[in-house]
């Protein structure tokens, strides 16, 4: 029975009778154990070990295992409010609490809403608006030059000036018209 | 509430204990469910076929995963952790009970009867044949057989528990049975005895 095919042999043992190995599997048997008579006895009280693999076990122990579990990893709250201690010392810490309160800690900031009128100097500036022209007048000078013919006789020349006597204000406006239209 | 207990039960034993080391009471109970049944066979074997002491070793080796779980490293394996330490508590029972015995046989060397309660146990014990075989056994020899062959721990699974190479526990494993061999057949020399007569 050589060590190295312990594992084989065990597995036989756990999971076959004798007369359930293959012809191959006899021969290596009887060569490494010696035979039926050495495996049956062999097989049975590996099985019968193999059997017992688990036992049932009481529920008291479980729940009370789970009990202690639970009391040993409480959430902080509830180990907080499980926490016990005397009665007075209770009141003491509410004593204690109620003048920190109202003494130790300072008075809360209340912020109130105040209109203030600052007097500021009146900003000026100059403001440069740039408009374009919509109407064009336009002027034109016409000078239209004007000949005369005067008889002049042997007088000295008149120092008044022409007078265009007899003409009327029509005439002048032909003259006017005549004239444009000449440029 | 029903996937939660779902997903629990899909976590590996190693993920599970991270858990329990964070307080998750959901998680341990799942590890218990996993193993109190394992533990119990193996210390009602170890521990002289004792029910009562058997629950008593898996209330005592569950508190101590409550109380200390940064015991367990989650880089190893739960399955052989557990049973090394199932082997230290026996081992320690084991040397209490000899301290007991030792101080029963000075008193009886005394001539103070006390009622062998022992004694008794073991006469209910041989009638179990499995016990009468691991009876032939040496302790750690006991521990071995029943991790392999009742726990059906690997080879590997063993070297660890036992802190010794795969090779030791092959060759160990095979010591086993050519002691059981041999007890079978001085036993079967007996019988034969015994019916010639």
């Amino acid at each position: 029975m050589e060590n190295k095919h312990s594992e084989k042999l065990d597995h036989l043992l756990t999971t076959k009778r004798y007369d359930e190995l293959t012809a191959e599997e006899r021969e290596w048997v009887e060569a490494e154990l010696g035979g039926e008579e050495v495996f049956h006895p062999l097989s049975h009280i590996v099985k019968t070990a193999a059997r017992e693999e688990k036992m049932a076990v009481s529920a008291h122990v479980r729940q009370s295992l789970v009990t202690r579990m639970k009391s040993k990893h409480k959430p902080l709250w509830v180990r907080v409010l499980n926490y016990k201690m005397p009665a007075y010392i209770g009141v003491l810490l509410l004593i204690m609490g109620i003048f920190v309160v109202f003494f130790a800690v300072p008075e809360r900031q209340v912020i109130v809403q105040k209109t203030v009128t600052i007097a500021a100097e009146p900003v000026v500036d100059t403001v440069f608006i740039v408009q374009r022209a919509d109407t064009v007048f336009l002027e034109r000078i016409v000078e239209v030059p004007v000949y005369l013919s005067v008889h002049q006789e042997n007088k000295k020349p008149q120092e008044k000036p022409v007078e265009l006597s007899g003409q009327s204000l029509a005439d002048h406006e032909e003259w006017t018209d005549l004239l444009v239209r000449m440029d | 509430m029903l996937r939660l207990f779902k997903s629990y039960k899909n976590k590996s034993d190693e993920q599970l204990m991270v858990l329990v080391k964070n307080g998750d009471h959901r998680a341990f109970e799942v590890v218990y469910d996993r193993y109190a049944g394992r533990m119990k066979a193996f210390f009602y074997r170890m521990l002289w076929s004792d029910d009562t002491m058997a629950e008593d070793f898996v209330h005592d080796l569950f508190t101590r995963i409550i109380e200390r779980p940064d015991v367990y490293n989650a880089d190893r394996a739960l399955a052989p952790w557990l049973f090394q330490v199932a082997s230290n508590m026996c081992k320690n029972a084991y040397r209490k009970r000899q301290f007991e015995m030792d101080y029963r046989d000075q008193l009886n060397g005394n001539h103070v009867h006390h009622p062998d309660v022992d004694q008794k146990m073991d006469e209910k014990i041989l009638k179990d044949e499995l016990h009468h075989r691991l009876n032939d056994l040496e302790e750690d020899r006991r521990q071995l057989f029943l991790l392999r062959y009742q726990q059906q721990l690997s080879i590997k699974e063993l070297a660890a528990v036992f802190e010794t190479s795969e090779g030791t526990i092959k060759s160990r494993l095979h010591y086993i049975k050519k002691r059981l061999l041999k007890s079978m057949s001085a036993d079967q020399n007996v019988m034969m005895k015994e019916n010639g007569k």
